[in-house]
């Protein structure tokens, strides 16, 4: 998809129930009258790093050919992955195609989240010194660039109210009540939350370094979720991507991220397909 | 009869939209769950021997999982029935179910979220009704004692009171002095479970895991049921002579962990074993200097969609008809 259609398509991929086994739509509690920023229901900001505890050998080094365990891919795919070869790829500077939105966040890496204005959340990676704007509010310029190697990105927060809460845990009501009945006419603050983000426009890229391929057309949504466990804070990155074209079914992964103390470790190098 | 039936209806709608507010309390958790991601499975039944990367095994856990044996665990006495720990609603390859308990005498009150399914993982109760957690000399089990509170819509538990066991399949060592912080975050029918292990004995840094499930109609047991129903008879069989454990001696030529990741992975064991440093993105400079891609093409265990099957080509029309084959072929 290009140009004027992004920010709609962004928007109606946000707003769609993350798209995938008909899933019921959350109760998002849209407040318009305070900005991103301050309606922010955790700090997303400063340093993390990526924790590398699964598919380590499909992250860390460079997977075997033919290796494409956990991507459920078609048949088109894995012709594409099969036949694929790095050297091309780096005589055209193309290493960034393993570092674009679908698969940035499962890359070793390191980020660096900082508010670049009120509405929108810059995301700068080291690991091939990409960034990310994810913006709560439309931004036609945006919307209307050609596809991107990071795409363009909606946010939103999803933000849960305490003052609905009552003293003890109730019953579970049925199917749909919870959906049905929000909105109060005073919200109070809320405390708890987490960031949905949905992306389109990406230019096609990599999974894996070893040619498993997205197309142009995946769309991409991620929920951030931020938990604290004795004295650290943690950052869980839920991504689902469609691809009608390279993924037979919605491909899920998750990237977990420890909050880092400063940018000591702040380490940006170049893209690399090896 | 009708209007009655619209009257219930319309009441039950607007006993909906009373409760609503309180239901934003807490998300409701039932239901089974199935995992959303792709299973890795490089071999059958668990991870490769010998693979702990990523894990941030301490020298003592890199020493009991360079020599752990798991597939002859029964040959121990006490390990015989011997359960997974509830690592496994995370690492396993199948669901699980949530159902709430609630006080029989208010009906309206969930005391606790339990976690079960499956024949060979513990119940996992977790206990959201401020339940006092039991002496440090109580019983360590496989479920353990949890206690939960919710965040918003993101249930918080602590887990104590674990008994030793595997925390990987493979052998990774997991100690009685084990801890878990899981958080269990519903968002529509997905469901994010972020499983922060801590064991002063085997770990020498939390290792935070996280897994999606998506809600299904189908029973995560498939029918097998959800009792452990391990008897004796069933084990006893199994054990050879007596003399043995569920471990091989250090060095030993036939363990299949010594040069399997080496082999098959192009990982040499010192780096298969683990260690903390690995699960940052920095170890990529060291690993990259000792990694050796392996060469060719992906033969077993690789994934990928399978070609359709080539209907047989139609044989040249026969000269002779030949009768037809009698009886079976083998």
């Amino acid at each position: 998809m290009k140009g004027p259609g992004a920010g709609v398509a962004a928007a109606a991929l946000l707003l769609a129930p993350m798209g995938l086994w008909a899933q019921q739509p959350a109760a998002p509690h849209e407040i318009h009258m305070m900005s991103a920023q301050a309606e922010a229901p955790f700090d997303p900001t400063g340093y993390w790093v990526s924790m590398i505890t699964h598919d380590w050998l499909f992250r860390m080094v460079v997977p075997q050919r033919g290796q494409y365990t956990d991507v459920p891919i078609t048949l088109k795919a894995k012709e594409f992955a099969d036949t694929w070869q790095p050297g091309p790829d780096e005589a055209a500077g193309k290493q960034c195609e393993a570092y674009g939105a679908a698969v940035i966040m499962q890359v070793p890496e390191q980020l660096h989240i900082t508010w670049q204005d009120p509405g929108t959340l810059k995301v700068q990676i080291d690991a091939g010194m990409q960034t990310r704007l994810l913006l709560f509010q439309a931004n036609p310029a945006l919307a209307h660039a050609p596809p991107s190697r990071q795409g363009y990105s909606v946010a939103q927060w999803m933000l849960y109210r305490t003052g609905q809460a009552p003293a003890r845990q109730r019953a579970i009501p049925p199917p749909g009540a919870q959906q049905r009945a929000n909105a109060p006419a005073a919200p109070p603050e809320p405390h708890y939350g987490w960031l949905r983000v949905s992306t389109t426009d990406m230019l096609a890229g990599l999974l894996r370094k070893n040619g498993v391929p997205y197309s142009g057309q995946t769309r991409m949504s991620e929920n951030w979720v931020v938990t604290e466990a004795d004295g650290d804070q943690w950052l869980t990155v839920t991504t689902i991507l469609n691809d009608a074209e390279y993924l037979s079914q919605p491909y899920v992964e998750n990237a977990t991220f420890k909050k880092e103390p400063n940018g000591s470790q702040w380490d940006p190098t170049a893209c690399t397909l090896d | 009869m009708k209007e009655r039936t619209l009257a219930v209806a319309g009441l039950f709608t607007v006993g909906c939209l009373l409760a609503g507010g309180a239901a934003q309390a807490q998300v409701d958790l039932s239901g089974n769950w199935a995992p959303a991601e792709g299973f890795v499975q490089l071999v059958p039944n668990g991870p490769p021997p010998g693979d702990f990367l990523g894990v941030p095994l301490n020298p003592d856990g890199r020493a009991m999982a360079a020599t752990a044996d798991p597939n002859n665990e029964s040959e121990e006495l006490n390990r015989q029935c011997q359960n997974w720990l509830v690592d496994y609603f995370l690492d396993g390859p199948a669901g699980f179910e949530i159902r709430p308990i609630v006080d029989p005498l208010d009906g309206d009150n969930v005391l606790a979220w339990q976690l079960s399914g499956w024949i060979d993982r513990p119940t996992l109760t977790i206990w959201v009704d401020g339940h006092a957690p039991p002496s440090s000399r109580a019983l360590h089990t496989w479920g353990g004692f949890a206690t939960g509170r919710w965040q918003g819509d993101t249930l918080a538990v602590s887990i104590t009171h674990l008994s030793d066991g595997w925390m990987l399949r493979n052998g990774a060592p997991q100690s009685d002095q084990a801890t878990v912080s899981l958080s269990l975050a519903r968002e529509g029918n997905l469901l994010t479970e972020i499983f922060i292990l801590r064991d002063p004995v085997y770990l020498s840094e939390p290792w935070p895991r996280a897994k999606t499930f998506r809600l299904t109609d189908n029973s995560p047991t498939n029918g097998t049921g959800t009792v452990n129903d391990c008897l004796p008879a069933q084990v006893l069989p199994g054990i050879s002579d007596g003399y043995h454990a569920a471990r091989y001696l250090p060095g030993a030529k036939d363990n299949p962990a010594r040069t399997y990741m080496a082999k098959d992975y192009g990982v040499p064991q010192r780096v298969a074993l683990g260690g903390a440093q690995q699960m940052y993105p920095s170890y990529q400079k060291v690993v990259r200097k000792l990694y050796k891609r392996p060469q060719g093409y992906c033969q077993e265990n690789c994934g990928g969609p399978r070609r359709p099957r080539q209907p047989p080509a139609r044989a040249a029309p026969a000269t002779q008809q030949q009768p037809a084959p009698v009886g079976r072929a083998d």
